[in-house]
This record gives C-alpha cells, sequence and structure tokens, in this order.
C-alpha cells in the first residue's frame, strides 16, 4: 500500500498539519453550526466519500444541502462524545505526523456511523459488493438475516484452496485486482488468475450440488 | 472445510488511526503481514470495513476538490 498511497488523491491531504485547528476544536466546546462554517470543506468531503461515492461513480452529484441534516448531527456526536478531545489526545502522544484533519474526520465518521447508523443510512450507497446483492429490490432475505447471510457466505470461500481465499475475499468486498496486488504484495496477473480459479471451483461446486440434489 | 480462526481487530477504534494511516503511507511491515492477512481472511467485519475504506481513498478527488473551497 506504501505505493499505492503516493498515486493516492488523499496524499496531499495527509501532509497537511492541523494540529493548532484540532486544538481549538477540542479546547472549545463549538456547535454544529459554528464546526460547519469553519471547515465545511472536510466534513462534507468525509460524508462525500464515504456514502457517496458510488453516485460519483454514476454521474451522481450530492449536495451539499442534502448532505447537511446528517452533517449536523455528525457533528453534535463529536463534540457529546469527546471525539475531538480524544482526537487531539491522539496526535499529542505523536512524536511525528501525519497530523491531517481530514483522515482524522474521516476515521471519526466511521466511528459515528458505527454508534448512531449500525445498520447503514437512508440513501447511503458506499456499500460493500456483497452487501449490496442483498439490498437489492427484491432480495430474497430480510435485513436481520443479512449478517447471519454474510457471514455464512464467507465461510464458503474458506472451502477454497488457501492461496485463493484472501484474494477472492477481498474481490468479492470490490477492490480492484490492482490494489490487491499492492496490498498482498503478489503480481497483478496472479491476482486475476487467482480470482478466475476461484470463481471456476465454486461455480462447478455448485451445478454438482444442483446435479445431486 | 477449514474452521476459521477467531482473529479480530476493531476496526473503528482510535488505536486503528495512526496503525491505517501508517499501512497507507509507509506500507504493512514484514512482520505484522501475516497478522494483518489473517485479521482480513478471518475477521468478516474487519475485512468489510477496510476494503469500504480503500474503496473510500480510492477516487475522493472529486470529493476534496469540491470541498477544500469551503472551508474558512
Amino acid at each position: 500500500m506504501g505505493s499505492y498511497s503516493k498515486q493516492c488523491p488523499w496524499h496531499s491531504f495527509m501532509q497537511r498539519d492541523d494540529r493548532s485547528l484540532l486544538k481549538d476544536l477540542a479546547s472549545h466546546q463549538w456547535s454544529s453550526n459554528y464546526i460547519l462554517e469553519k471547515i465545511p470543506g472536510i466534513v462534507f468531503a468525509a460524508l462525500r466519500s464515504l456514502h457517496f461515492s458510488r453516485s460519483h461513480r454514476w454521474g451522481v452529484a450530492i449536495s451539499t444541502e442534502k448532505m447537511r441534516p446528517i452533517a449536523m448531527q455528525f457533528c453534535e456526536w463529536m463534540r457529546t462524545h469527546g471525539e475531538w478531545e480524544k482526537c487531539e489526545n491522539s496526535w499529542s502522544k505523536k512524536s511525528k505526523g501525519p497530523w491531517s484533519l481530514p483522515f482524522q474526520i474521516f476515521r471519526s465518521y466511521y466511528r459515528f456511523r458505527r454508534a448512531e447508523y449500525p445498520k447503514g443510512i437512508k440513501g447511503e450507497v458506499s456499500y460493500s459488493g456483497q452487501k449490496s446483492l442483498l439490498d437489492m429490490e427484491g432480495a430474497p432475505l430480510e435485513n436481520a438475516l443479512t449478517g447471519p447471510f454474510l457471514e455464512a457466505f464467507s465461510f464458503i470461500t474458506f472451502s477454497l484452496p488457501e492461496p485463493l481465499q484472501l484474494p477472492y475475499q477481498l474481490h468479492l468486498e470490490g477492490l480492484l485486482p490492482d490494489e490487491i496486488s499492492k496490498l498482498l504484495g503478489i503480481q497483478a496477473n496472479k491476482i486475476d488468475q487467482a480470482i478466475h480459479a476461484a470463481k471456476e471451483i465454486l461455480s462447478a461446486g455448485y451445478i454438482k450440488a444442483k446435479e445431486s440434489a | 472445510m477449514k474452521q476459521a480462526k477467531q482473529i479480530t481487530l476493531d476496526f473503528e477504534s482510535h488505536d486503528m488511526d495512526s496503525v491505517l494511516i501508517r499501512w497507507l503511507l509507509e506500507g504493512v511491515k514484514e512482520e505484522e503481514k501475516e497478522k494483518f492477512e489473517k485479521t482480513l481472511l478471518f475477521d468478516r467485519r474487519f475485512r468489510e470495513h477496510f476494503c469500504e475504506w480503500v474503496k473510500a481513498i480510492r477516487e475522493p478527488a472529486w470529493a476534496l476538490n469540491a470541498s477544500q473551497k469551503e472551508d474558512k
């Protein structure tokens, strides 16, 4: 991932030094309105990236106005849960950076979502590949069964030969072969072959089970 | 079928903030590679969140570019 980060559009934003800004946010109980007036770009960038990235891929622009209610709620959660102070405390322990507020807020937003919206937010389109299959209209399972079903589906991948398991799981989650390659330190063409082989094995198993049923 | 080992990491924890940014900027160290890969393999929830994170930073330039002019 090291080399990947240099090509990543976030790279320049990782190099920011926002220590004084975070100190200010952590030492005052600023209202959500004030925070959204002060750093709207950072807050809305985190929301856009996490919730609406697929909308962008399909050419749909999400307006700031549409995101404002959830952004307000997020800022209020940051204040009432002492998240600014926790982040500032964490930064003060670091001897070297990065001290990038866009990255930190991006992380805090994950925590907010888990705490307040464990099943996702209405209109959210940045799902995992497996989840999006289950969220299609007419999906065969109720939402309450989604977790166990995904666990079971994930478990099936353990029937694959060991070298194929992780590349195929990451593929199911929507990572590109190039990203999987950088992550695991395996050549991209080998990743392609592993994914192809995994599909072959699983579909052969399915056909066999269907014939014997 | 192999039994999944119980290896868990809390993806959203504050401790993971610095680990993730280090992975992104410097890469996964050789000595932690095995644990990292096992966690990805056996902890579905961690894997799901980790991949969502990679996808979110994959193409956010539009979001940042659209937003950075708004900051005062």
